[in-house]
């Protein structure tokens, strides 16, 4: 048995609008921050820019009355799931008792936990919303997506802020090649929320404030974000998958000098404006591989390898690896090849690639369909 | 194990927190105890990452693996919790709303205190680390992903299990969906009223054969096969019929290659809610007729996302020493299902047991665990 994954469709929804034509319109045109949020602290209100998702889009695939219930991080993951299912052309009448679901998140739905606590601060203990828990439990997204979208097979929410996007890919690839599933719906989603917005200011002060430059790797130029990115996966059976293949996942902490990833090596670096794990791709990834960053498309969130793929699986599609943002970037002396122009992929892999500062590494290989390494995925 | 089999059991109203609840529910908390000679950590402030580490260290010590012995192994962490990556830092957040401005060191730490995460770097793990929040289903699901990344070849070695720590808001948050006996519970008795909390972490050393017999370690049990099986029915309620429990039970035991009648006991979820109880007390006796069924929670309380692998860890103890302790707390027959856990110290024959976990949302999860041929 083939050992890749095809990628039947893709979800997205984030700071540049909903859908895969909302994410290529950001490629076309450069993509940004479309919103503010206001964050209270010692020295009075500051404003910063922020990629906030607009979820409301899930009324067009599930009645308002189901919905009720729903708050607004469920809500995003639930539409990133079924734009990717309509991608597919899985949304109707079909049959999900063998259909897997992974979803990584990592701050979970803190604005349920939140208004968890306020309920309990407000009220006491004996009037804790017993709505607001269920909601706020990390795993309550992948239980509503599954409830409402009738997913009958495996279900994994990984909750962490490292490499919690390469984990998912890794199991989802897992239950597709055990046969655990014959198909499987993963992604990431992140919702923001005002303590999240108060932790990030304390924690990185104007360094919220962007624009997003991934590879000014000694900078602080994060802005805070939201939304969701899901690809639906099978098997390598039936008819060449639209968006190329999944065919590797790597995952651990980097124990050498390197990564060990080819010289050549194209590859759509995670970094998002953090500076404390900038650092690591100058160390880590060889000279002469070419890189290119799309946080300033989706923004800062510990899911934004999802969104990279999603990228990466429209790129291969396409034949083209869109000019990237990070062209801009100023170049910094020893660092990876910055691409300045649309490259075609041809059979070139693409390596969606996360670093962080304790030494934690993951990446996920796509390919083309006609790639070399589409046929020899342990290459 | 001790404990279990001498029916002892010491739930209290909690310790290492306040509420003002009229109905003071009892839980099982972790005596301070255990973790004082790792953590000088008060109670209400230990984190459940940390309570990994101190199951970690026992797991690894009875494995007879030294940490610091990994160089030519690839060792992963795969840990499930419900709550202990859910923001729970009541002093922050009050002080934050007040607009007291606190510092965020508190959120630093709860970042960093990420279960899986904690144990890797603590003992400088270097294989995939993955915190599985599946409700509480996530010890049972942690096991079983573990399992499949040791049979693929990604690791050699996984810790693999769950911990979590009982704190005042998920206290609340069950109190508030009215699932908890002012009692200590009765999982499948019919007066039972609801479920204890509990808390604590239970972590298996998972390993290769290859590598257990470089290091000439013994093997203590063998995870054979596992199911994770969504229902997609309800955020809260299991589906009545039981049959997302039944799905994963199936598929833990076609991975196993065994068959119903090979099974030498059940380890139940049994919380002593009135549905769970009722879903497995009527599925047993359809679907392993005649296999003997206890519930632990009586002895533990629900320490949720780490229950499933406490009980994994039960149920390999019981094969050993073939006995499974009586299900304490139940006495009366509930008419509604046919099912009876054992009352008392029951003997056990065979080599194969099962343990199942399900969760708030429909997860269900089932592992098959033997001991090897004599």
């Amino acid at each position: 048995m083939s050992r890749r994954l095809a990628i039947r469709g893709v979800g997205v929804v984030g700071g540049f609008g909903t859908g895969r034509e909302a994410l290529l319109r950001a490629l076309a045109t450069g993509g940004g921050p479309n919103g503010t949020i206001d964050v209270e602290t010692p020295e009075g209100l500051k404003t910063f820019p922020a990629y906030l998702a607009d979820a409301s889009g899930i009324r067009s695939f599930i009645d308002e009355q189901k919905l009720r219930r729903v708050d607004r991080f469920t809500q995003s993951a639930l539409l990133g799931a079924c734009l990717a299912l309509a991608d597919a052309g899985l949304l109707d009448r079909v049959d999900r008792t063998r259909m897997g679901l992974v979803l990584a998140t990592g701050h979970g739905a803190l604005g349920s936990a939140t208004e968890l606590l306020d309920s309990i601060l407000d009220d006491g203990d004996a009037f804790a919303s017993p709505l607001l828990f269920a909601r706020a439990i990390h795993s309550a997204a992948a239980s509503v997506v599954s409830i409402l979208l009738g997913i009958r097979g495996p279900c994994l929410t990984v909750s962490q802020m490292a490499m919690l996007v390469p984990m998912a890919f890794s199991t989802a690839r897992q239950w597709l090649l055990e046969g655990r599933a014959d198909q499987v719906l993963v992604g990431g989603v992140d919702g923001y929320c005002k303590v999240l917005g108060y932790c990030r200011e304390r924690f990185f002060g104007e360094g919220n404030r962007g624009p997003i430059s991934p590879l000014a790797f000694d900078e602080q130029t994060a802005v805070a974000a939201e939304g969701s990115a899901f690809l639906l996966l099978t098997r390598d059976e039936g008819v060449p998958p639209r968006y190329g293949y999944l065919d590797k996942v790597a995952v651990g902490r980097v124990a050498g000098p390197t990564l060990g990833l080819p010289e050549d090596v194209l590859v759509l670096v995670g970094a998002d404006g953090h500076r404390h794990c900038g650092s690591r791709y100058v160390e880590l990834l060889p000279p002469t591989a070419q890189v290119a960053g799309f946080a300033p498309i989706y923004g800062s969130l510990p899911t934004g390898l999802a969104f990279d793929l999603v990228i990466a699986a429209l790129a291969c599609e396409r034949g083209l690896l869109w000019l990237a943002p990070t062209a801009k970037d100023p170049v910094i002396s020893s660092q990876p090849t910055v691409l300045r122009e649309e490259v075609e992929i041809g059979n070139r892999p693409i390596y969606c690639l996360k670093l962080d500062k304790e030494g934690w590494f993951g990446w996920v290989r796509l390919s083309p369909v006609d790639s070399k390494f589409a046929v020899h995925p342990d290459a | 194990m001790a404990s279990l089999f001498r029916n002892e059991r010491s739930p209290a109203p909690p310790r290492s927190f306040q509420t003002s609840h009229r109905i003071r529910y009892p839980v099982f908390e972790v005596p301070e105890a255990f973790w004082r000679p790792e953590f000088a950590t008060p109670s209400e402030a230990i984190s459940c990452g940390q309570m990994a580490i101190i199951a970690a260290r026992q797991a690894m010590r009875d494995a007879d693996f030294d940490p610091a012995d990994q160089a030519r192994r690839r060792v992963g962490v795969c840990i499930g919790t419900t709550t202990g990556t859910f923001m729970s830092d009541e002093v922050f957040y009050r002080d934050f709303r007040e607009r007291r401005f606190p510092g965020v060191e508190p959120m630093a730490r709860f970042l960093r205190d990420n279960p899986a995460h904690l144990v890797a770097r603590t003992f400088g793990f270097t294989g995939p680390c993955q915190t599985v929040t599946n409700a509480c289903s996530s010890g049972t699901v942690a096991i079983g992903e573990a399992a499949a990344w040791i049979a693929s070849g990604l690791c050699d070695m996984v810790l693999a299990g769950g911990s979590e720590k009982l704190n005042r808001i998920t206290y609340d948050g069950f109190a508030a969906m009215q699932l908890l006996d002012a009692q200590p519970c009765r999982p499948f008795d019919r007066r039972r009223q609801g479920l204890n909390l509990g808390e604590g972490a239970g972590l298996l050393v998972l390993e290769s054969v290859d590598s257990i017999k470089q290091r000439r370690a013994r093997i203590r049990a063998l995870v054979l096969g596992h199911g994770n099986v969504m229902e997609a029915h309800h955020p809260s309620a299991p589906r009545p019929d039981g049959a997302g429990l039944r799905q994963a039970i199936d598929v833990a035991l076609r991975q196993s290659g065994l068959t119903v009648g090979d099974i030498a006991l059940i380890n139940a979820h049994g919380t002593g809610t009135l549905e769970n109880d009722v879903v497995e007390g009527c599925l047993y006796p359809e679907l392993l007729p005649g296999v003997p069924f206890s519930a632990t929670k009586g002895f533990t309380g629900h320490a949720l996302g780490a229950v499933g692998a406490m009980e994994a860890a039960f149920a390999i103890a019981c094969l050993e020493e073939r006995r499974i302790p009586a299900s304490i707390g139940f006495v009366e027959p509930d008419p509604a299902f046919a099912g009876r856990p054992v009352s008392e110290i029951t003997t056990v024959n065979g080599r194969f047991a099962l343990s199942v976990s399900s969760a708030f949302g429909g997860n269900n999860a089932a592992i098959v665990l033997g001991l090897i041929e004599p």
